[in-house]
């Protein structure tokens, strides 16, 4: 997918975390931060490829601060932004 | 209990765990073993709290008291053994330096036989040290944190967790040889293109472990994590102290004229999130090898670029998970033959130096209601390579323990490695 808008991000970041966590998809809070919906340092590496190859863009090497793994709204704002 | 219940089958990084305790076997300590260290925060640990903690330890004993037996079809496995309850002793040193001696020739003895746990008490100056030696045989890093923590939560039921592997995990070979395979070409790809730089410690089989302990308090330690966002990005806290261990290290290997490329293998956590009840025993890491070219771009930021994208790259050809898998057809060498193996897996060597960061750390901030000042890992090195460095996080404090063989490096060297890295520790905060 290329150009993805938030929202289509997050519902995508979703799936994804309740995969890598084992978590229901429905108990997983966007407003919470991605360590607080259980992604550790491999789990973040595993979300980081799975964003390469579904919407094409590559974060390792950007601008990635801590603002933006607060939420996870932020986190799809980020990408969103990065893939326009 | 049923005698096929005793049985608890080894996984294949059990079985690399056993090959490094081979490796050990002529070191005074004579295996694989590796010590959590708890500063209690009060003292004195009073007898009831020892019979707390020796009673839910003992609870478990037939698993702790075992050994390594093989199946008819070459599987090994942990037998669970008898015996007497978990050692325990204490000390009375005068002060810091005589707390100091007693922890060094604590680690430096073997467990007795067949034993998989063993525990001091150290007392002086009014405050304690409970240390708890591992045998590698049973848990890992991670494992170990989890067994005190259930101690402390007197969970006695430890047992019904099936430990290791229910069954000998003899199917799925296409699988494992898939990894297997994924495995062999990724070393090769390294051995192709990159020399491998080592200490030499082929004459430090029968030398003892010695250790530096570098503790971060909590200023310190927060101006680190800030500072590896900074440079390094969110989550790639593991990698930021990877790339400090490689960059003093680079700076030691150019004064003692050592050529070659720096392989790190970083070893890594396969529990899944919630860390499931049923990885409290036995090995659940593997390795992510990482290698850190030494090319013109030696600064830090030049260490952290390359391991990064090495760990990506590692993760997405899925490296960790293989080698686990690919591990299970390594079960039916024997020990000698895996020995010889492990320490050559990159050529001459293992690789130049361990890194581990064992983050989150399961355990409360007090041990049987004791308060904890802090608490760190201190693994034995295995002889090859002989030297390594591992990271933990207690509470918000950050350790580093520099584990290695007598012998590898004289006082100075250590000496000197020790402060670079400490340096680089402290560099981001204000009285570093």
């Amino acid at each position: 997918m290329e150009n993805p808008t938030a929202d289509q991000v997050k519902a995508w970041l979703l799936e994804e975390i309740s995969a890598i966590t084992g978590t229901d998809a429905k108990l997983i809070d966007p407003s919470h931060s991605l360590s607080q919906n259980g992604i550790s340092s491999m789990g973040f590496v595993e979300l980081l490829i799975g964003i390469s190859r579904e919407f094409k863009i590559e974060l390792l090497n950007s601008e990635l601060s801590a603002s933006d793994v607060a939420s996870i709204d932020a986190f799809a704002a980020k990408i969103a932004r990065t893939g326009s | 209990m049923l005698l096929s219940e005793k049985k608890h089958y080894y996984n294949g990084i059990d079985w690399v765990a056993a090959a490094l305790n081979y490796q050990c076997r002529l070191t005074p300590a004579r295996g694989n073993n590796f010590l959590i260290v708890l500063d209690l925060g009060a003292h004195p640990f009073s007898s009831a709290k020892k019979t707390r903690l020796l009673d839910a330890c003992n609870a478990i004993l037939p698993l702790l008291n075992g050994s390594i037996r093989r199946a008819w079809h070459l599987a090994p496995y942990w037998q669970t053994g008898n015996g007497s309850g978990v050692p325990f002793s204490e000390n009375s040193p005068a002060d810091d330096a005589g707390a100091d001696s007693v922890l060094y020739k604590f680690m430096n003895e073997p467990l007795p036989e067949d034993t998989g746990l063993e525990i001091k008490l150290i007392s002086f100056n009014g405050s304690g040290r409970l240390i708890f030696k591992f045998s590698h045989l049973l848990f890992d890093g991670r494992g170990a944190e989890l067994f005190l923590r259930a101690i402390d939560g007197g969970h006695s039921d430890l047992m019904a967790m099936h430990p290791g592997l229910p069954h000998p995990e003899l199917n799925n070979w296409t699988e494992q040889f898939k990894a297997g395979k994924i495995v062999h070409r990724k070393r090769l790809a390294i051995l192709e293109k990159h020399k491998i730089a080592a200490l030499p410690s082929g004459q430090l089989t029968a030398m003892p472990a010695r250790f530096r302990v570098i503790q971060l308090d909590p200023a310190a330690s927060a101006g680190l994590q800030k500072k590896s966002e900074r440079e390094a990005g969110p989550f790639m806290l593991g990698i930021y102290l990877a790339s400090i261990v490689c960059h003093c290290f680079d700076h030691f290997l150019d004064a003692r004229g050592i050529n070659g490329d720096i392989m790190l293998p970083m070893s890594v956590d396969l529990r899944g999130f919630g860390v499931p009840a049923n990885t409290v025993f036995f090995n659940q890491w593997s390795f992510s090898p990482l290698i850190a070219e030494r090319d013109e771009h030696r600064e830090l930021a030049g260490w952290i670029g390359k391991l990064k994208k090495q760990m990506m790259s590692n993760a997405a050809d899925k490296i960790p998970q293989s080698l686990r898998t690919a591990s299970l057809l390594s079960r039916i060498l024997p020990l000698p033959i895996m020995s010889l193996f492990s320490k050559n897996i990159f050529g001459q060597t293992a690789g130049s130096i361990m890194f581990s960061f064992v983050s989150g750390s399961s355990l409360a901030p007090s041990f049987i209601e004791t308060p904890l000042r802090n608490m760190y890992h201190l693994p034995l090195m295995p002889p090859h390579p002989g030297i390594g460095v591992f990271f933990n996080s207690f509470e918000d404090r950050i350790n580093a323990v520099i584990s290695y063989r007598e012998g590898i490096l004289s006082e100075d060297e250590i000496d000197e490695f020790t402060q670079s890295i400490e340096k680089c520790l402290r560099k981001c905060h204000p009285q570093g």
